[in-house]
């Protein structure tokens, strides 16, 4: 191997090095500031205030985004599986598949996405921009721990609200999709909810709003923080984007990834 | 009171503490002058345990502040009280709240209590009728008097001021200087202050410590330190810009 070969074989060994360091690193935080988060839940009535504003901030404000896209993806699900049920003459089966996909994994995942990209983007900026302007300082200086006082109502506020916005995406997309079949296949609404009815086990429910949608809530909500709270005072500007971009990337890598290690284990239940 | 004891910190490879040592006494407003980046914000951070020295030691009152644990270092931090440069007051909280959170956090004082303390403080920082207003609606010199006022609120052993006169104008950087002599007369704390600003170091201070190159080079009385012989000393406190340091 030239000497110039072996230099950037190194080189590619230690920037890999670097980077899995990195990660475990940023990982291992995430992790510390989750279980200090989570070790305040006892003060949560204190903490109700903000807990509700937390609240209002990432579920209320995120509906009408949400429900717009599940409505879509319902419609454009019932649009694509009646193309491809009609020419078995089964089209009235669209209720079934739609109603399967949004409660099974659209709901819960787009609303992960959607709540990645609006809330948890915002929860890295707001508190890198504290990090930047010395106010995360100020409150260790006064004895407040962040985990407390800022993380704690933003983590129980979007595992609350996850599934909540979840429970409304999966009956709107339902919904959107019964439209669809009605003008489109000419599905009778009582044909379309009696299959959806059918199909819909109370597992499939529960599996989407009881553990896939906390579940990401509360990775969005751990990963903003810990990337928001990781800004270096000195990264200014730049530090915060960085942050915020990261946010959404992480945030969407594991959600696609513990969703179907998640489905993989709800299947076993 | 406070002991910096041959201190180094390295940050992004370059040493900014580079064995400093330093003896903050009780009662007295010591004042650390120094270039922009000579590392006073960082010797200040030291003493708070917002950071920690690679080799050597930080003590206050005896304690050693690196062998603390996370609820001793919250122990530590409540005797005392910092002004940070920019105020750095919670964003989301009124004025009032800002200076109300200690006592909330920290007190099991009633509402009407807080309320008494709070407005005590506001108004002996003159900031009274502002209290209901959001740190982003307020200038910088009510900032820093908000900041100064949250600082003061669980009455303190020591207080830090980070840079207080930065960024305001001559009359309000005078009316900041004057708040930290009339803050340690009522409070009798001990004060560190934190500046480049020789107008305000000569005011407030008993002491004042030079920090060049990571150390401490002189440390002395106004007096001394303007009658100083040291010409790294003397071109700082002149503000000439010939002479050893770069």
């Amino acid at each position: 191997m030239s000497k110039l070969a072996e230099k950037a074989a190194s080189g590619l060994v230690v920037s890999t090095g670097r980077l899995v360091l990195q990660v475990t690193e940023a990982t291992g935080e995430a992790l510390l500031l989750m279980s200090r988060a989570l070790r305040h839940l006892t003060g949560v009535w204190r903490k109700r205030t903000d807990i509700l504003g937390q609240m209002l901030i990432c579920g209320v404000y995120s509906l009408p985004v949400a429900m717009l896209v599940a409505a879509f993806s319902g419609m454009v699900i019932a649009l694509q599986i009646g193309i491809e049920l009609a020419d078995w003459g089964q089209s009235e089966r669209i209720g079934a598949v739609v109603t399967a996909s949004m409660c099974r994994e659209l709901g819960p995942v787009w609303i992960g996405v959607i709540l990645a990209a609006r809330v948890g983007s915002a929860m890295a900026a707001e508190l890198g921009t504290m990090r930047v302007s010395e106010e995360i300082d100020a409150l260790e200086v006064m004895s407040i721990e962040p985990a407390r006082f800022l993380v704690m109502p933003r983590v129980v506020a979007l595992t609350v609200m996850a599934p909540i916005l979840t429970a409304y995406a999966d009956l709107v997309g339902i919904l959107g999709g019964a439209i669809v079949g009605k003008y489109q296949f000419n599905i009778d609404y009582r044909v379309y909810f009696d299959w959806a009815e059918r199909t819909l086990k109370s597992k499939d429910i529960l599996s989407g709003l009881l553990i896939k949608a906390p579940v990401f809530g509360l990775t969005i909500a751990v990963v903003g923080c810990a990337l928001g709270l990781r800004v270096k005072p000195s990264e200014g500007a730049e530090g915060v984007g960085t942050a915020t971009r990261n946010s959404v990337v992480v945030s969407l890598i594991l959600i696609i990834v513990f969703n179907y290690f998640l489905t993989s284990l709800i299947r076993y239940l | 009171m406070i002991r910096l004891d041959n201190v180094c910190k390295r940050l992004g490879g370059r040493a900014v503490l580079d064995g400093l040592t330093l003896d903050i006494e009780p009662g007295e407003t010591t004042v650390i002058i120094g270039r922009s980046g000579s590392g006073k914000s960082v010797a200040l951070k030291h003493m708070v345990g917002l950071m920690f020295a690679d080799s050597g030691t930080v003590a206050v009152d005896g304690v050693d502040v690196a062998s603390l644990d996370k609820p001793g270092l919250l122990d530590l931090r409540r005797k005392f009280g910092v002004l940070f440069q920019s105020g750095a007051l919670i964003n989301w909280l009124s004025v009032h709240d800002n200076v109300a959170l200690p006592l909330r956090e920290h007190t099991k004082m009633t509402r009407p209590e807080i309320e008494a303390v709070v407005s005590k403080k506001l108004a002996m920082l003159d900031l009274g009728e502002h209290a209901d207003k959001m740190p982003a609606d307020i200038s910088g010199g009510m900032k820093k008097r908000a900041g100064l006022a949250r600082a003061a609120v669980l009455d303190p052993e020591i207080i830090l001021y980070d840079e207080p006169t930065s960024g305001l104008d001559p009359v309000m950087g005078s009316r900041i200087n004057q708040l930290i002599i009339d803050v340690k007369k009522s409070l009798g704390v001990t004060s560190v202050v934190v500046t480049h600003d020789m107008a305000s170091a000569y005011k407030v201070a008993d002491r004042i410590a030079m920090l060049y190159d990571g150390r401490i080079i002189q440390a002395g009385t106004p007096d001394e330190i303007r009658n100083s012989d040291d010409p790294v000393v003397r071109q700082f406190v002149e503000g000439r810009i010939e002479g050893p340091m770069d």
